[in-house]
Order: structure tokens, then C-alpha cells, then sequence
């Protein structure tokens, strides 16, 4: 694993030492062939490629592969429902029969655990697509309009920035009350700014290059140029920038649900599984109540973390971690 | 550069102002008002709900929302950051006894951050695409991924509960006299969490940094004196690598106030994160409305100062 690695980076830092420069200009040209009159060279099939030899990447995508099937097929995989309580067997230790042990009402620790995984991951990604729409619908504003409708944006961007997410999220939870819906509709209100500077600052190049007024020239209508000319040009660093989000937003609904604020129990998630360790009595005698789900969501935020890192490589090899 | 700092200055007031407003508002959407919160329930049902308006009307609150606001506005401006529901204390007094506890713990985990990061990032550009650099820039991953709250739980896990080596909770071990050893022993755990997961986008920082540096025309001019690598590293490129990183620390602020509150609430620190905490459970307005603004202002503040350090570090900087 670290062999395969190792040869790829060789061959980067050469193309480094060999001035990355003129390699970046070629680059660039074809790229601007590309996009032009010339067809595509199948983008997809070689993103592929080059996501493949990230060897990390490709250790992420299995892990997350792995964890998504245990929860998504949780019904199959756990004999016990995740709600029942079975007062016979109250904080037992793992057994045969309760793999992970039960919790302080009798409910079985594994069962819950991929059940929680199937509402930790799917709150990460319905965040980021709330912060999608709106962060690309401001973005593209901001950047296709650029002047005064810009500037306005981007103040605003600028005030929900310096915000401490954390505290605004918690503020706004306590208003309107802890829900599972509440909980990704104020994660997802609060998580765009970065993909509309993200979009913004691709859209304010992208508008001047030549085949977009070309494609201005004869007469494609706003809508036109930056559905299909310059989105699909701005997708890269967005895609990636969403990779990380999903990752980020599964950390952040974890901290919120372990205080209380977030997830709301009966419905397990792998966030407010963990609140019963608060008490040091709990947290000695039972570590199987909260050792595992803290494993799991580093384990789903670090492999999330490695598909994005992988992706920044794949899908522009200028945006290379530099 | 006076100019700099103060075009810089009038940028932030409508950003400051863009803020307030925004608080104001979202305190507005809350449920009741305070009245239902002030006054007792019974004493009002017994005055009848004409008393209860006079009331409203003394505290000005059927004034229309704008007028409402330019009142907070003045009385915030003056230092007046309202009661707290839950003690009918001066939300300035609570919050200055919180301040300090939360600044100490946050200066130690920038510190601890820094002693993790810089050395690690170092290294990790001075070998470039090596096993070592592979390994940094892995636990930089790993440092992200898991939850500071996962982090802090096994940390009081292992150290605390099973090797006894630190305490759990608070600040002070009771009944003892404040001591400087005592205060350092509690501060040693909850900082370590939290420097640890902000050193993690400071190592891939400061590495991207370094590489730049490394590069640079005088880096080499350097070298070619006959330097000692080490010298080269440590007085030409580390020295210059360092000062975006001023920009660094100031833009990861809210995420570090974000680990702050978590971290506070674990480990009992009498910070403002529990104190926010408690306000946000016990819906008490006035405090979350103060905090917020306080610390959304300081992280304004804390932009500003980095923007201009920025500039006093780095003389090829030129702002016209």
C-alpha cells in the first residue's frame, strides 16, 4: 500500500522539480481546447483512474462502502430492534446473544449502533445539500452579476462567517427545538457561505474566458451560460468542497446530538449514543456503550475525509495539495 | 498603513452592524417575551391582564420592532447587556467571570496546537513525499476525524479514571487554595483535546507554506552561502513561513470557539461555553443574546488584528 503511494509521489515531485510552470500552461491550453470547440476526452473515465492510485482514497471509499451497507441493511444485520427495551437484561456486558451488550434500558447496543449509522450519515448529506442549493444559488449570483449585487452577497457571507457555527446552531436549535428536521435545516442554513465564495470566485474567472463569450456572442440566453457553460466548468472544487462538508457536518451533528441538542432519543444516532458516558461511573463500567460509536464516526469522518482528499487530486491535478 | 487599519475599520461597521441586526432578530422569533419570563405567573393572573400591559408599556414593549432595536442597540453600545432570566444577575457580571477560564483555555490549546504543528508541518515540507510526510499528513487526517468529544471521553477514560494521572473536571481541586502547579494540572487535558484537533489544518498549513518558501529565490542564495541546512530551515524559510499563519489562527477561531463549548461541558471548565450552555437549556435569552454578540464581535476583532499583523510582518505587502 505505502509502495504504490510512494511511486505516484515520486513521480509528482519530479513534475515539480521539472517547473511546474510550463507544465501548468500546457495544461491550462488544453484544458481551454477542451472546453472549447473540441470534444471532451472522457473526463469521468480518468478521474477514475487517478482516484484508483489514491491509495487512501480508495481504502476510504471501501471503509465508508462497509459502514453504509451495515446500516443501510441494519433490518437484515441486527437480530434485535433497536427501540426494544428488555428490562430482564439491563447494562449487560457483550454476550452471545447482545454482541455489544445493552444499555441502561435493556436495548441492544448493536442493533442501535447501525441503526444510528443510517441517521448519522444521511444528516450529513442532506446538509450538504441544503447548503448546495443555496450556496451555488447565491455563488452564481454573486459571481455571474459581480458589482453591486456581489458585494451585498458577500457581506452577507462575511456576517454568517463570523458566527461561531457552533453557537449559532445551538442558539437557533434552543429556539425552535431539538429535531432530528430542525437539526439538518439549521446545519444546512448555516453551512453554505464556503461553496458560494468557493463558486463565487470560479464563476468571476470563468466569465471572461473566450468560450463563454463566445457563447455570449451568439446569443446564449444567463440561464444558458451558467447552467450549461459555467457550472459544469465550476464543479470540481465544489464537489470536493462537499466531500469535506458531508464529513464535517457528520462531526458537528455528532457534537450537537451527545449534548442533547441534536438528535433526540429514542432515535438513535452515534452522537447521542455517547451521552450516557458523561457520567464517569457509566463511562468506567461499560465501555461498550461508548466506545464503539465514537470508533465508528471517526472511522465514517476519516474515510469521508480520504474520498475527499482523493477527489481534490482526481478531479484537477492543479488543485494538488500543494 | 494607518490608512490600511483604518479603511480596514470602516469596512467592519456595517459587517458589525449586518451582525447585530441579525441577533436581534433572531432573539425576536423567539417564543413569549420578556414578560412571561420577569413576572410571576400567579402575581399576573391576580393583577389581571391590564397590569400586565401597563408593564409591557413600561419596559417599552409595544414600541415597533426598529425603535426596539435602536434601544438595545444604544443600551449594548453602553455596556449594557440586560438580566439574566435565571438570577436576575447583570449579564456583564456573568459573563466577566466566565471570560478569563475560557481565554486561559483557549490560549493553551493554540499553544499546545502550535508546539504539535510546527514541528510536524516542518518536517513533513523538509521531506517531502517521504514516509515521514505520508505519516504527518495521515495523523493531520486522523486529528480532524475524530470528534473532540470521543477525544475528551477517552482521554478522562484512560488518563483520568484508569492511570489517575489528571483530574476529570472544573478548574481547581476543591478546598484547596487556588495554586498555580493545581490550576496548570486541570488546564493539562481539556487544552490537549482541543490543540490536538486544531493542529491537524495547521500542520497541512504550515506545510504548504514551508514548501513555498523553500523554493524561493533566497532560500537557495542561502544554501549557496554554505549554510547549514538546519540554519537554512530554522532562520530563513521557518521565520517567513510562519506569517500567514497569523491568518490561519484568526480564520480557525469559530471552529476553536465551537470545540471550546463541547470541551467546557465535558470537563465542568466554568467557562463561557458551559455558561452558554446552561442559557441555551434553560432558554434564557438575554445571556444567549450576549454571548453571541460578544463572541461573533471578538472573532470580527480577532480578523481585523490578523489582517493587520498580517501587514506589520510582512513589509512586501503594500495596500494601497
Amino acid at each position: 500500500m505505502k509502495n504504490v503511494n510512494e511511486t505516484e509521489s515520486n513521480d509528482q515531485s519530479t513534475a515539480n522539480q521539472q517547473g511546474q510552470v510550463k507544465v501548468d500552461a500546457v495544461e491550462r491550453q488544453v484544458t481551454l481546447a477542451n472546453q472549447g470547440a473540441i470534444g471532451e476526452v472522457k473526463p469521468r473515465t480518468s478521474v477514475w483512474k487517478r482516484f484508483r492510485r489514491h491509495t487512501l482514497a480508495l481504502i476510504g471509499l471501501i471503509t465508508l462502502t462497509i459502514l453504509a451497507v451495515l446500516s443501510f441493511g441494519a433490518p437484515i444485520l441486527a437480530q434485535n430492534s433497536p427501540n426494544t427495551t428488555d428490562l430482564m437484561s439491563i447494562s449487560q456486558a457483550p454476550s452471545s446473544e447482545y454482541w455489544l451488550g445493552t444499555d441502561a434500558t435493556g436495548r441492544d447496543v448493536y442493533a442501535r449502533l447501525l441503526y444510528a449509522g443510517r441517521v448519522s450519515l444521511s444528516v450529513g448529506v442532506a446538509v450538504v445539500v441544503i447548503s448546495l442549493v443555496i450556496g451555488l444559488t447565491l455563488g452564481a449570483i454573486s459571481g455571474y452579476f459581480g458589482g453591486f449585487v456581489d458585494a451585498s452577497i458577500m457581506r452577507f457571507v462575511d456576517v454568517v462567517l463570523s458566527f461561531p457555527a457552533v453557537l449559532i446552531i445551538i442558539t437557533l436549535i434552543s429556539l425552535l427545538g431539538p429535531s432530528l428536521f430542525n437539526l439538518i435545516l439549521v446545519m444546512g442554513l448555516l453551512n453554505w457561505p464556503p461553496i458560494t465564495r468557493l463558486l463565487r470566485a470560479e464563476f468571476l474567472s470563468l466569465r471572461e474566458r473566450d468560450y463563454v463569450l463566445a457563447a455570449r456572442s451568439i446569443g446564449a440566453s444567463g440561464t444558458r451560460l451558467v447552467t450549461r457553460h459555467m457550472l459544469p466548468n465550476a464543479m470540481a472544487p465544489i464537489i470536493v468542497a462537499a466531500t469535506f462538508g458531508v464529513a464535517s457536518a457528520i462531526l458537528l451533528e455528532a457534537g450537537l446530538s451527545f449534548l442533547g441538542l441534536g438528535v433526540q432519543v429514542p432515535t438513535p444516532s452515534w452522537g447521542n449514543m455517547l451521552t450516557a458516558a458523561q457520567s464517569l461511573t457509566v463511562m468506567d463500567s461499560m465501555p461498550w456503550l461508548w466506545i464503539p460509536p465514537g470508533i465508528l464516526i471517526a472511522l465514517a469522518v476519516l474515510a469521508i475525509n480520504f474520498i475527499g482528499d482523493g477527489l481534490r487530486d482526481a478531479l484537477d491535478p492543479r488543485m494538488r495539495s500543494r | 498603513m494607518g490608512r490600511y487599519i483604518l479603511r480596514r475599520l470602516v469596512i467592519s461597521i456595517p459587517v458589525l452592524l449586518l451582525i447585530t441586526i441579525t441577533l436581534f432578530l433572531l432573539i425576536e422569533l423567539a417564543p413569549g417575551d420578556p414578560i412571561s419570563a420577569m413576572i410571576d405567573p400567579d402575581q399576573a393572573a391576580v393583577m389581571g391582564p391590564d397590569w400586565v400591559e401597563t408593564q409591557r408599556r413600561q419596559l417599552g414593549l409595544d414600541q415597533p420592532l426598529p425603535v426596539r432595536y435602536g434601544v438595545w442597540l444604544r443600551e449594548t453600545v453602553q455596556g449594557n447587556l440586560g438580566f439574566s432570566y435565571l438570577d436576575r444577575q447583570p449579564v456583564s457580571k456573568k459573563m466577566g467571570e466566565r471570560l478569563l477560564p475560557t481565554l486561559y483555555l483557549m490560549a493553551a490549546a493554540q499553544i499546545i496546537a502550535l508546539v504539535i504543528a510546527v514541528p510536524l508541518g516542518v518536517l513533513s515540507a523538509v521531506r517531502q513525499y517521504s514516509k515521514t510526510d505520508f505519516f504527518v499528513t495521515v495523523l493531520a487526517f486522523i486529528a480532524v476525524s475524530i470528534p473532540n468529544f470521543f477525544l475528551a471521553l477517552g482521554g478522562i477514560y484512560i488518563l483520568g479514571v484508569q492511570m489517575g494521572l489528571v483530574p476529570t473536571a472544573g478548574m481547581g481541586t476543591m478546598g484547596s487554595p487556588a495554586a498555580m502547579l493545581d490550576a496548570l494540572h486541570h488546564l493539562l487535558l481539556p487544552a490537549s483535546v482541543l490543540g490536538f484537533s486544531l493542529a491537524a489544518p495547521l500542520i497541512r498549513f504550515i506545510r504548504s507554506s514551508m514548501l513555498e518558501v523553500l523554493s524561493q529565490d533566497y532560500v537557495q542564495v542561502a544554501r549557496a552561502k554554505g549554510l547549514a541546512e538546519r540554519a537554512v530551515v530554522i532562520r530563513h524559510a521557518l521565520r517567513n513561513s510562519l506569517i500567514p499563519v497569523v491568518t490561519v489562527i484568526a480564520l480557525n477561531l469559530p471552529n476553536l470557539v465551537g470545540g471550546t463549548v463541547i470541551v467546557e461541558v465535558i470537563f465542568a471548565w466554568p467557562g463561557m461555553g458551559t455558561l452558554v450552555l446552561n442559557a441555551v437549556r434553560a432558554l434564557d435569552y438575554p445571556v444567549i443574546m450576549a454571548t453571541n454578540l460578544v463572541i461573533a464581535v471578538a472573532i470580527l476583532l480577532a480578523n481585523l488584528l490578523a489582517d493587520v499583523m498580517y501587514a506589520v510582518l510582512d513589509p512586501r505587502i503594500r495596500y494601497s
